[in-house]
């Protein structure tokens, strides 16, 4: 397929995404879904900081800082990989459009890339919100002086380490389409509990050398581990020591997952065109 | 003249796995076709005769168990990126498309995935919405269109990219009698410049023969027989076939199937006027004594009985024994 018209059945399946996951004809919960996120985010911060003072260790406010912008950032995570992991799902079975769009030039490719890009958007505009709300509440409302600085974040870090944070995300998009083109069911869980597992495994709320020394090869192999080393990084928060080191470690390992993603998803379409899964109905 | 050959198969077989207990089920067993440009070609069967399965191996969707396939000279399994740039599918009873969405967004989409120029599709999609009768819900979502309107979208959709080969599973199914119509008449007249072909499954005896340049016959995953209607209705012409008229309305068919030199019965009740109309096709008039008897026999009265002109049903249960319900 030529590169032109990938972008343009990608670019559609964006607005498409766009019009249909948005909402747009309840504004209501739209807009309770854009906020539930920061203020989830916002809990987890609270929590902290009142265990901190129960506890008597005090205010430890580069801790804060690192977990606000931690929180913040953790929204990609969270709302990519959820929303991700129900379109083969709902496409399949509701729109009943799977099979049509698998047979287009295209296959499924340039659609999933289109609608990853979608919770990408959207996401954007949560990440923003959460920390401007957390910002406002903890220094402005709280006046805790936590040290984050949003005049002093280096873009020149944080707008690459994005990029390829989200591009990671969406290859994990990919293979959960992936699975569940095969299976059934697992839909309903799969995005969700990888979620759960990045927010563990990722650094978020305590430093990855923290994590039970079993588990820690996992954190090493996940972009997210290093996505969120950089993002705090960008933020002058970071404590790995080598911005540069984790922005590398970030492109090798989503290069990784990329090439993993394409694995699962050329295995699960050979099964389903063997097992003539692309326009099952589910069973419930 | 001899036309380009545009669908064949060779040797097709696909054998799908049972369920835990039952044995495999094999939907296509040695399927040899060959669909020529230009043409409209019917698969017409029961259910679960192979018909959708033989439409989605084409449409790249399935893997042949043994055999191959081809559309344009193309074998689909192996060249399937190139095949599906001149392919459409439509599947009857299902109504893809994005409810929140307007009948234009929702083929705008589509004309998008392949890749169709601004002006291309802005002219495509009018003329699609006009051949179907669309053109006054052009904005409306599709959420909001009747079943009948849902069905038509779904059709437009599958002519969307000007296909040369499409593939029309059971597309009335369903379908009211006008939007029925209308599909067939927009079928035909794309199909006006002979270059395009359409492969249409059924179990309509009515629409198969209406539309159709040629037919095969399929049942078990077995082509049973392949020509124009009229051929095959000629074949049998030489067959009486009789439409008896009895009451009341239950027939033992298995009985009647035992009388020597019966070859297959078909039956429709009628609840209400609790009468029934057998389809018979015999060997030769003779057996017709041993069959009133035997329906005398079974309690039932003969109100009216005649030779019928030989349809596709009759062709159907000449070769199945049976009728296709
Ligand atoms: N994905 C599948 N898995 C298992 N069995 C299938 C599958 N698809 C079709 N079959 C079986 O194959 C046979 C043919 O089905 P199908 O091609 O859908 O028939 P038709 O379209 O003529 O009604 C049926 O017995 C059906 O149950
Ligand atoms: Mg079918």
């Amino acid at each position: 397929m030529a590169v032109a018209d990938f972008l343009k059945s990608a670019r559609e399946s964006f607005w498409v995404g766009w019009k249909v996951e948005s909402n747009w004809a309840d504004p209501v919960l739209f807009a309770t879904y854009r906020i539930v996120q920061p203020l989830a985010s916002l809990l987890i911060v609270a929590f902290i900081v009142i265990i901190g003072a129960s506890t008597g260790t005090g205010l430890q406010r580069d801790y804060l800082a690192r977990l606000i912008v931690s929180t913040a950032f953790f929204v990609y995570v969270a709302q990519i990989t959820t929303n991700m992991g129900w379109l083969v799902h709902t496409d399949r079975s509701r729109y009943e459009v799977l099979k049509n769009i698998y047979i287009s030039p295209g296959t499924l490719h340039p659609y999933i890339i289109g609608r990853g890009l979608v919770s990408v958007v959207n996401a954007t505009i949560s990440v923003i919100v959460t920390l401007l709300f957390s910002i406002a509440v903890f220094n402005g409302i709280l006046n805790l002086g936590i040290p984050i600085n949003l005049l002093s974040v280096n873009l020149l870090l944080l707008v690459p380490t994005v990029l390829l944070g989200v591009s990671g995300l969406i290859a994990v998009g990919y293979m959960l389409s992936a699975i569940n083109i095969v299976s059934n069911r697992l839909e309903f869980i799969l995005g969700e509990s990888l979620a759960g597992i990045f927010f563990l495994l990722g650094g978020v709320i305590f430093p990855v050398t923290a994590l039970p020394s079993q588990v820690q090869p996992l954190s090493a192999i996940l972009p997210i581990t290093y996505f969120l080393d950089a993002v705090r990084d960008s933020f002058g928060l970071g404590t790995t020591g080598s911005a540069l080191l984790d922005l590398g470690y970030l492109f090798l390992t989503t290069v990784g997952i990329g090439i993993f993603a394409y694995a699962v998803y050329r295995k699960a379409e050979l099964r389903a065109k063997r097992l003539g899964l692309f326009d099952r109905k589910s069973e419930y | 003249m001899k036309r380009d050959i545009s669908i064949e198969t060779r040797a097709l077989r696909r054998v799908f796995k049972g369920v835990p207990g039952a044995g495999d089920v094999v939907a296509l067993d040695s399927v040899d076709l060959a669909i020529e440009e230009g043409e409209i070609f019917g698969l017409l069967g029961p259910n679960g005769a192979g018909k959708t399965t033989m439409i989605k191996i084409l449409a790249t969707l399935l893997l042949p168990t043994s055999g191959e396939a081809y559309v344009k000279g193309l074998e689909v399994s192996k060249n399937a990126s190139k095949v599906r740039k001149i392919i459409n599918l439509v599947s009857g009873g299902e109504t893809p498309g994005y409810g929140i969405l307007s009948v234009k967004e929702n083929l705008w989409f589509f004309s998008q995935l392949y890749g169709l120029s601004r002006q291309g599709a802005n002219e495509r999609i009018k003329n699609l919405v006009t051949q179907l009768g669309l053109d006054n819900y052009i904005d409306t979502r599709m959420s909001k269109l009747s079943t009948g309107y849902k069905q038509r979208l779904n059709l437009a959709r599958g002519f969307i990219n000007n296909p040369s080969v499409v593939f029309l599973d059971e597309p009335t199914l369903g379908l009211d009698v006008l939007s029925a119509k209308q599909l067939r008449t927009m079928i035909k007249s794309w199909m006006t410049d002979g270059t395009k072909t359409v492969l249409l499954t059924t179990h309509y005896m009515a629409e198969a023969d209406e539309m159709c340049n040629r037919v095969g016959i399929i049942d078990q995953g077995r082509i049973l027989a392949c020509d124009t209607p009229q051929k095959l209705k000629a074949k049998i012409a030489s067959r009486p076939s009789w439409k008896i008229e009895v009451t009341p309305n239950i027939q033992e068919l298995d009985t009647l199937k035992t009388v020597p030199g019966v070859i297959g019965v078909s039956e429709v009740s009628n609840i209400e006027t609790g009468t029934s109309t057998l389809k018979l096709v015999l060997e030769d008039e003779s057996v017709m004594s041993d069959l009133l008897s035997t329906i005398n026999r079974n309690g039932s009265r003969v109100l009216n009985m005649g030779k019928s002109e030989p349809t596709l049903e009759d062709v159907y249960i000449n070769l199945v024994g049976k009728g296709l319900q």
